[in-house]
């Protein structure tokens, strides 16, 4: 059968569909460990439709089957695997004969289908003249009108589109043609395409919409896969670098970032185990925590006395006391029953101290614990540096462990109320881990999430800011706060000025936890008082967990 | 005195006329505030204007002024830049990818410089390509100082053709940097992000080629591959003679038909050879022609094949690789296929 007719319908539709063909070929064929990436064969669908058009018009079946299948291998080439490296290219030329063969076959039975007799005579006609050179124009006439007996009107832009037609063709669709190279995704061709040749040819559409619908089916498939090259590029792609991923930013390439924390949690799973193989998560974590923390707490308290932990916390406040968020409408003691998040670390630490440095028994007077009104909800938005310097050590865990587990006290503490929080981790970019959700309903989520953060790459507070303050700008809550913990130097730090200051125009109060001697301390005072919140410095990481419910409740 | 403070003014001028130059020359000198407002840049619209503009035949007829049945393959390049997909082109040492990449891009002259190359080496470091600040001068003149900020290649490329030459030698660290531009079109530096749109000409040796990283699957997956193979006998030949004659023409001797039908079917021979894994490259045959023609220039006599032969055996026994258990046995296999070479072209010759 003609190339020409074939091509006529739709010849973006003809090469997805020979593509198609390719990947399910190679689907089945045992020889095949990788059928390839949905990108790669994207770009052969476009690659080949453009190569053809290069061709200026000389097209005839055998190039065309050549040219599809070489154009086609050099852009499937690297992406395939095969399990001999040998073998690779014979597998591929197979896949492509198949597929040229089966499409060509369905070409000719649509053209028997929508041709009637009369054309087919008159077709036959034009297939003789072709082979006398000088007869082209005539013969092109002929082809004419023989389509306009067979689709009628609906046929009338078939000249454009025939590769046949060659340099005449490529004048009238280059500019389409600009355009259409500059679209990579092969639903937005096939989409194009189906709409430009829509109105030629009703089946031609027809074919359009499968394809589209089969694509999708392909990139369904093909999800894990792009995820696993994805993680591997995201590492692969930080190895000590500056732009070291986090988290946060690898979860919200497969997901939006304001998705609900259940989804980001899914994906998480999935990308579970190649965290793991990339020794970014410990696959014993809550163990190795706990254990961690019963060790660490130990340290503390044989260290407690001589070098006085308590001193090591100062305090700055730039509070408005009507406008910084709290709730606590009550401190009592220490009864039976109550939940030890409720109790006022701060009050009851100092009690004991002075009890201990007396010499005096404690009792659970010494314990001050807080009653909540848990009528007023803050939505919360934490902006956790995960940067490379939270991998250093600190009495032999690392940073990042450490402000993990102060986190994951913070969320036990927000347990209790109705607040939502939000999690942004920022290393050279911030990312939001998980939008605003109700401690209270997702806590198993966060934790969870939580456990898999890792730090690496460079610090940039105001991106996390701005994060913050895309995240609150979906706020409706009266009460809205910001707390950032950070190490280290931040680069742009007037922007970070800027972002505060817009956010305190947004109705958020911002506060500010330094730790250790890196930090920069000017700054994240000034974004303190700009913000209205707190400044709290801890030189030692371990007091995170504190002083994050110290800001919290911060009218000690 | 006179004398003294006239020197001292002239001096003076002197400077001032060189810091007017300088100062010039840092003008030109992008600053770290300008790339950091870069708009995006769609290369591949770029080229397919240029393609457009320009005419598939007066492209193709451009490209043949220096390299030789390379058509086929320069259209695969040329549509596959067009749609913005990156292009690996691999073959073996000495058969046009890197003279290929460099015509496409100046023919095609879709910025000023036509492209940016850099020629991978293993030892490359990350910041090597995506460029670095110098703290240094940062600390002195600013951040701003167009001294300060010292741009890498991917950053530079912004809008341009990139040709990456022997891709094949760039070590996994570099690979990531230039997956992350590729990926993100955002090249990172100590926290800066730089816009930079660019589109990649590669070019390989195969694999059984020693001193070779594997590109990641990441990157590779971003590339298509475009094989140059040893050209057919009759392009050859036409290739050989016409680029040993240029090397020879401020000499004013030419090389006889003969020589280049000897060398052609030598090529041939040893490129179907199955000792052989790596075949001679045509840059070396069209050397090795040259040589023996301007030694016997020098020495003021006729090139004889014997010529030939030497010039043949030293110009490619350090590329060619096979199956040999020493160099000498190596050198004498090539030279035994140097006379069975001899044999066939005086046969075909006579025809
Ligand atoms: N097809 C060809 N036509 C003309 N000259 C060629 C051809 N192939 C190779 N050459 C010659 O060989 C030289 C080497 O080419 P080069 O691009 O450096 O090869 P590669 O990068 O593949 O090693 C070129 O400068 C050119 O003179
Ligand atoms: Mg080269």
């Amino acid at each position: 059968m003609m190339l020409n007719e074939a091509n006529r319908l739709d010849p973006i539709s003809l090469i997805s569909d020979i593509l198609k063909l390719v990947y399910e070929y190679l689907q089945t064929d045992t020889r095949v460990i990788r059928p390839g990436s949905i990108r790669s064969y994207e770009a052969a669908v476009a690659d080949i439709f453009f190569r053809l058009l290069l061709e200026g018009g000389e097209v005839d079946e055998e190039k065309f089957r050549e040219i599809v299948t070489r154009v086609g291998i050099q852009n499937l080439l690297l992406s395939v695997e095969t399990q001999s490296p040998e073998e690779k290219r014979l597998v591929l030329e197979e896949a492509f004969e198949y597929a040229l063969n089966r499409a060509m076959k369905r070409i000719e039975q649509k053209i028997k289908e929508g041709l009637g007799e009369p054309e087919n005579g008159e077709k036959r006609k034009g297939e003789k003249k072709r082979g006398a050179p000088g007869a082209e124009g005539e013969e092109r006439e002929g082809e004419q009108r023989g389509q306009g007996q067979g689709q009628g009107s609906a046929r009338r832009r078939g000249k454009g589109s025939s590769l046949k037609e060659g340099s005449e063709m490529s004048d009238l669709t280059s500019d389409e043609l600009v355009d259409f190279a500059g679209s990579k995704m092969l639903q937005e061709l096939s989409k194009q395409g189906s709409y430009q040749y829509s109105r030629r040819s009703a089946s031609a559409q027809m074919t359009g919409e499968i394809i589209e619908r089969e694509v999708e089916e392909v990139a369904e498939n093909d999800e894990v896969e792009q995820m696993i090259s994805t993680i591997y590029e995201a590492f692969y792609g930080g190895i000590g670098a500056a732009n070291f991923m986090n988290l946060a930013q690898l979860i919200n390439m497969f997901v939006k970032y304001d998705a609900n924390i259940i989804k980001k949690v899914q994906v998480l799973k999935k990308l579970e185990k190649y965290l793991r193989s990339y020794g970014f998560a410990s696959s014993t974590y809550t163990k190795v925590s706990s254990q961690e923390r019963r060790i660490f707490e130990e340290f503390r308290r044989k260290t407690k006395g001589q070098s006085s932990d308590m001193s090591q916390i100062k305090i700055m406040k730039f509070v408005g006391s009507d406008r910084y968020p709290t709730y606590v409408v009550n401190m009592r003691e220490y009864k039976f029953g109550d939940s030890y998040s409720n109790i006022d670390m701060y009050k009851t630490a100092i009690n004991i101290s002075r009890k201990s440095l007396m010499g005096k028994m404690i009792t659970t007077k010494d314990i001050i614990v807080k009653e909540y009104a848990n009528v007023k909800s803050i939505d919360l938005v934490l902006c956790l540096d995960v940067s490379g310097s939270m991998r250093e050590l600190s009495w032999g865990t690392q940073k990042i462990d450490i402000a993990k587990d102060a986190v994951s006290k913070y969320v036990q503490f927000l347990m209790t109320t109705n607040d939502r929080l939000s999690l942004i981790l920022f290393n050279f970019r911030a990312d939001v881990l998980w939008t605003l959700h109700q401690v209270k309903r997702y806590w198993k989520y966060m934790l969870y999430m939580l456990s898999y953060v890792y730090a690496g790459g460079g610090t940039n507070l105001a991106h996390a800011l701005e994060r913050a303050r895309e995240v609150l700008s979906k706020s409706r809550s009266t009460a809205k706060h910001v707390v950032c913990v950070t190490d280290g130097r931040t680069v742009n730090a007037q922007l970070c000025i800027r972002e505060v200051t817009r956010l305190r125009r947004q109705g958020a109060t911002i506060s500010t936890i330094a730790i250790g001697e890196n930090s920069d301390d000017d700054l994240l005072m000034k974004l303190s008082r700009i913000g209205g919140g707190l400044f709290i410095k801890i030189i030692n990481i371990h007091d995170l967990s504190r002083a994050l419910i110290i800001d919290k409740l911060h009218f000690l | 005195m006179v004398g003294f403070r006239k020197t001292s003014d002239q001096s003076r001028t002197q400077t001032q006329a060189r810091d007017n130059i300088s100062d010039k020359l840092l003008e030109n000198l992008p600053r770290l505030s300008d790339l950091l407002r870069r708009e995006p840049i769609q290369v591949e619209k770029l080229i397919a204007e240029a393609i457009r503009t320009k005419g598939i035949k007066n492209i193709l007829a451009e490209l043949d002024k220096v390299l030789r049945g390379l058509g086929d393959v320069a259209l695969d390049l040329l549509s596959s830049l067009a749609i913005g997909r990156h292009v690996l082109i691999m073959g073996p040492v000495g058969v046009g990818k890197t003279t290929l990449a460099e015509t496409i891009a100046e023919i095609l002259a879709i910025s000023d410089p036509p492209y940016i190359e850099v020629a991978c080496h293993s030892h490359m470091t990350a910041t090597e390509l995506t460029g670095d600040i110098d703290i240094a001068v940062a600390l002195q003149a600013g951040l701003d100082h167009p001294l300060a900020f010292i741009p890498g290649p991917l950053v530079m490329a912004h809008g341009k053709i990139l040709i990456l030459d022997e891709i094949n030698r760039l070590n996994p660290y570099s690979q990531a940097a230039l997956l992350q531009a590729l990926q993100e079109h955002y090249v990172f530096i100590r926290g800066f992000r730089i816009r930079s749109d660019f589109i990649v000409i590669a070019t390989s040796n195969p694999a059984e080629y020693s001193g070779v990283y594997e590109l990641s699957e990441a990157l590779a997956d971003r590339m298509k591959v475009i094989e140059i193979n040893y050209p057919d006998r009759e392009v050859l030949r036409s290739i050989l003679e016409w680029k040993s004659n240029s090397l020879l023409e401020h000499l004013g001797t030419k090389v006889p038909d003969f020589m280049v039908e000897v060398v052609t079917t030598y090529i041939m021979l040893l490129v179907q050879d199955a000792n052989i894994e790596v075949g001679p490259s045509i840059r070396s045959a069209i050397y090795a022609l040259a040589n023996a023609m301007s030694r016997a220039w020098i020495e003021g006599r006729e090139a004889s094949i014997n010529d030939l032969k030497v010039s043949l055996i030293e110009n490619m026994v350090s590329t060619v690789r096979g199956n040999f258990s020493s160099e000498q046995e190596k050198k004498d296999y090539l030279l035994k296929k140097f006379d069975e070479a001899l044999l066939i072209a005086k046969k075909m010759y006579r025809k």
